[in-house]
């Protein structure tokens, strides 16, 4: 299929339309657009427990195939073990464990501050929760000086 | 628990100060039949299929901004909050009815250590991977296989983190 959307959609496109999807997460489900939230409800799910909410399960899986449907309008799938500048930074057999950690440090981070990027991010923040902000900013500052941080341990690579 | 309809604010009210407000919601939902949970699909579809345009599921793109090079993942974000915001504010105040989860009330929870201690952690993952849960998954379907590495880790740190609540004697929340 030929790339259809092969440049991202500008901002003031994509972030508007993102964020009449937090709408209407609330407006239909009275939730909060968290995708933590459904990762949690899918670990439980797979350890067979009865208190899934299969709504955050249904969730998860759209979003999956909504990233599937993308792909394919840019083109794609192209399966790939490319990592940009960190996979150009890092040989394989480290940069494998390297994102599993980061992997770690993200699930265990999100569980602990009750939601991520959508949930803190996006959902709370449009919902004025100054939890929320004060997760948002403390996330993005962090995450700011690690990747300097990094950078200038790896010699200015990333 | 039968006993407790959410049809009328007064219901709504007396089962919150006995139930936390989430579970008030997965009940509601459960009687609203397995038909509003599937139409979650719908809603996944169209924020993944998002994600994936605007490239937020690429590492350049977070690691571009979180090195302060290229702005346009902040102004999406606030572009997004400043769609979503004044909606949100304005369906509240009209007491709008949802469909399947009663009157929206978006919850405000107070400020607590956990959303600075958690967001650190998180924020560190965030800088390593440049990924974050909805674009991880994105990176999944897009058919980069080191994306299925960090949705592994992903799952290992949320499991570890219900693992030390469960000893610290945290109740497991039921949803973030």
């Amino acid at each position: 299929m030929d790339a259809i959307f092969a440049e991202r959609l500008p901002w003031f496109v994509g972030g508007p339309l993102i964020g009449l999807v937090v709408v209407a997460m609330y407006a239909i489900w009275n939730e909060p657009l968290g995708v933590s939230s459904f990762y949690g409800h899918v670990a439980r799910l797979a350890r067979g427990r009865k208190d899934t909410d299969w709504l955050r399960v249904w969730v998860f899986a759209g979003i999956i195939a909504g990233a599937f449907l993308g792909t394919l309008l840019q083109g794609g799938p192209r399966v790939t073990t490319g990592y940009g500048a960190l996979g150009a930074a890092l040989p394989l057999v480290l940069l494998v464990p390297v994102l599993f950690a980061g992997g770690i440090l993200i699930g265990y981070g999100v569980r602990w501050s009750g939601g991520c990027t959508s949930g803190h991010g996006l959902s709370g923040s449009s919902a004025l929760s100054v939890a929320s902000f004060t997760a948002t900013a403390t996330f993005m500052a962090t995450a700011i000086a690690v990747s300097l941080l990094l950078n200038w341990l790896l010699g200015g690579v990333l | 628990m039968s006993a407790v309809t959410f049809d009328t604010p007064a219901a709504r009210d007396s089962s919150a100060s006995r139930m936390p407000l989430s579970m008030i919601r997965l009940i509601a939902r459960a009687r609203a039949g397995a038909k509003a949970n599937r139409l979650g699909f719908v809603l996944g579809l169209a924020f993944g299929l998002l994600l994936v345009l605007v490239r937020v599921h690429e590492y350049e793109t977070i690691h571009n901004m979180l090195m302060l090079r290229d702005p346009y993942v902040f102004l999406l974000m606030g572009s997004a909050v400043a769609t979503a915001a004044p909606l949100l504010w304005l369906l509240q105040r009209r007491r709008w009815h949802t469909p399947f989860g009663g009157t929206l009330v978006a919850e405000r929870p107070p400020v607590e250590r956990r959303h600075i201690g958690g967001s650190i952690v998180f924020g560190a993952g965030w800088a390593i991977t440049g990924a974050c849960p909805g674009p991880a998954l994105a990176m999944v379907a897009s058919g980069n296989i080191l994306g299925g590495v960090v949705v592994a880790g992903l799952f290992t740190g949320l499991l570890l983190r219900d693992a030390v609540a469960r000893r610290q004697g945290i109740p497991e929340s039921v949803s973030c």
